[in-house]
């Protein structure tokens, strides 16, 4: 960490009066062409999905319509569909995360402990992380096929049954859930493992030499110092599950039925496919609220986490 | 002697699992090149095959006559130029955060929670946004409107900005301050500073975060298949255009997926070091 | 209260407040015979309970900067 050099002299400066507001006025106008892209392109669209959402708005008819007040919300609320899509989410969101957390850590321990090829090792975990979940997903179609698949074929080698991953209803969500189980557990685990490698020897050689036992060593030390970076993959991994798209659009989209229809997915095949803007408006707007209410509970903590760190540099 | 025969039961079984791990997460892409170069009766069969000989004949089919490098142009113009943008921009606007905290962190928080923000809750008024632009002059010049990079390149700037603030915010932290205090006392004018002493100490960083960006930008699909029809589609949204009426051509599907995925990974591996800190937004320093 | 507190408390009252409205909507205005009524009735209870939650965020702040004062004050006693 580099020492906290010009916070002093800055406020040196403010007492010297001139030099101070420059600093102040160069700071801002750094800041400005940055703002001005986040304000315009990202809240004002929100505004218009506001505006949207409480007016009449079915493209198929035309443009958008009159004022309705709450209907549209009404309507969505009390929408199957809705809820079936958002408990898809919550289905979808729970188990990856937990695969992916599970998994992630656990690889992580097993590279740890690995004296040699650790680089190797790395590289290689590193590639579905390049790759476009888009492009490999659909290429997993491919694997997943029941004739031609990859998979179900070395299942048959074993003799296990073949199942049809992405059109049985009780499975298909499981096979999106594998996919992104595969591009996103080596993302917990290189953090994890970086955060494993960042600790300090110390405190482990004497609990060593105290003769704690591994499990003990795990519980007492090794997690609690691991927690803030765990804590900010989960956070991270939960934030990218709920957005979900890609991989549902190009494995299922949505089928068979809406077994696999995430609220995204149910989001953009109403609002672009049954053209009913104004309720796709809607639900973004739940989905936003949903999100800013979790980022309430998640990015809280993570923030204290950052700015403790940006007021030691 | 009992102990060592333990302990070497214990590493076999470690890199037993490891290279278990590997496989899994190494043979979908392998497979999918290995795919690329089959020949097309042997990409359809069952059982697959994994003897063949080797043929350019998907690649042929996919760049001649599905013309699949124009969305490679495509994505190239699109990704390359709104990194420029999230770059130049987001390098100032991080150098202003690392040294002068502007806005206390409620600004960068902000920042942070726009990147919390669902794609999906802004992509409905984007489109009904891009369309109407796109049938203005102003918007036909400028490139802006369905199917035109110009919608992409401001999607993809405003999606990644936020992000390359945080990875910036990082890198500038890293330079020492005394350098910039002597440029000062120098006499060089801050924007001197920034220019001549800041700019090329951050340059690894600055580099890294555009490698990023590109990478994300080049993945993206969800703007890209519901701005895009044609014109102006990038390769995510290109692999799809193989789903024919006769099904889908899965060796085509091999060969441009495998091209578009490839440089990609080539960045990724030269980026190594930096993969965790990146994917963090400079969090965990890895 | 300073600027942060208000802007941090402005944001909790905004997210309480809508989500008072869909719950309304979603679970409570079935009950409702007039919509208008329920819209009414609504409202009074998400300004109400927006209000609540200002008046005690402000006492908290207050308590806090009280306790902090105090904490000053001892520690200048002990000096002198």
């Amino acid at each position: 960490m580099s020492q906290s050099l010009s916070v002093p002299t800055s406020r040196q400066r403010t007492a010297a009066g001139q030099a101070a507001m420059s600093d102040r006025w160069f700071s801002i106008l750094l800041v400005v062409p940055a703002m001005v892209v986040i304000l315009v392109f990202a809240l004002l669209p929100l505004a218009y999905a506001l505006d949207v959402s409480f007016r009449f708005a079915d493209l198929t008819r035309g443009r958008i319509g009159d004022f309705v007040g709450l209907d549209n919300y009404r309507t969505v609320l009390h929408d199957k569909a809705f809820w079936d899509s958002a408990w898809v989410t919550v289905k979808f969101t729970l188990s990856a995360v937990f695969l992916e957390m599970v998994l992630g850590i656990a690889i992580a321990f097993l590279i740890h402990g690995a004296t040699v090829g650790k680089g190797v090792i790395r590289s290689l975990m590193i590639l579905p992380l390049a790759t476009s979940a888009a492009v490999t997903g659909l290429f997993w179609r491919y694997l997943y096929d029941t004739q031609f698949g990859l998979i179900n074929y070395f299942l048959g080698l074993i003799g296990l049954p073949e199942p049809n991953w992405l059109g049985d209803y009780t499975i298909a969500l499981w096979s999106v859930i594998l996919f992104d189980v595969w591009q996103w557990t080596p993302f917990v685990a290189l953090i994890a493992l970086a955060g494993l490698q960042a600790l300090p020897k110390e405190p482990f050689e004497a609990a060593e030499l105290d003769g704690a036992s591994t499990f003990r060593i795990l519980r007492t030390l090794t997690f609690p110092m691991l927690k803030p970076v765990l804590f900010l993959v989960l956070v991270l991994r939960t934030i990218d599950s709920v957005r979900l798209y890609d991989a549902v659009a190009v494995l299922t989209r949505g089928g068979p039925g809406t077994v696999t229809e995430t609220m995204t997915f149910y989001l953009y095949r109403t609002g672009l496919k049954l053209f009913r803007m104004d309720y796709a408006s809607t639900m973004a707007i739940f989905f936003l609220y949903a999100m800013l209410v979790a980022s309430l509970f998640a990015l809280r903590p993570l923030l204290t986490q950052f700015s403790s760190r940006a007021s030691e540099g | 002697m009992l102990q060592r025969d333990s302990s070497f039961a214990r590493e076999a079984l470690r890199y037993g699992l490891i290279v278990l791990v590997l496989g899994f997460i190494v043979f979908p892409i392998a497979w999918m090149i290995i795919t690329s170069f089959k020949p097309p009766e042997d990409v359809m069969v069952s059982p697959p095959r994994f003897l063949f000989t080797p043929t350019l004949e998907n690649y042929v089919h996919a760049i001649y006559d599905k013309n699949f490098l124009f969305y490679i142009k495509n994505t190239l113009f699109i990704s390359v130029t709104s990194t420029v943008i999230v770059i130049i921009a987001g390098s100032l606007a991080a150098y202003s955060f690392a040294r002068y905290n502007v806005g206390d962190g409620h600004l960068l928080f902000f920042i942070l929670s726009t990147k919390m923000f669902p794609a999906i809750a802004v992509i409905l008024p984007y489109f009904l946004i891009f369309r109407d632009v796109g049938k203005t002059g102003v918007g036909r010049f400028l490139g802006i409107g369905l199917d035109q990079p110009g919608a992409l390149i401001i999607s993809y700037t405003v999606f990644n900005l936020p992000f390359a603030i945080w990875l910036l915010v990082s890198f500038f932290q890293d330079i020492p301050r005394e350098l910039e205090h002597s440029a000062r006392l120098d006499g060089l004018s801050r924007l001197q500073v920034l220019a001549k002493v800041v700019c090329p100490l951050a340059a690894p960083g600055i580099a890294v975060t555009g490698v990023f960006t590109l990478i994300f930008s080049w993945n993206e699909f969800l703007f890209a298949y519901i701005l895009t029809r044609k014109v102006a589609s990038t390769v995510t949204v290109g692999v799809e255009s193989f789903f024919t009426l006769q099904g889908i051509l899965w060796g085509p599907v091999a060969a441009a997926a495998t091209i578009s995925v490839l440089p990609m990974l080539v960045f990724v591996l030269a980026m190594q070091r930096y993969m965790v800190r990146g994917l963090t937004f400079g969090a965990v320093r890895g | 209260m300073s600027f942060s507190q208000g802007w941090d408390t402005g944001f909790r009252v905004v997210l309480i407040y809508v989500g008072i409205v869909f719950v309304w909507l979603g679970l409570v205005e079935p009950y409702f015979a007039s919509q208008s009524l329920s819209v009414i009735v609504m409202n009074i209870v998400a300004v109400a309970v927006s209000a609540a939650f200002v008046v005690r965020a402000r006492r908290r702040f207050t308590d806090e900067r009280l306790a902090a004062e105090a904490e000053v004050a001892a520690l200048m006693q002990e000096d002198a």
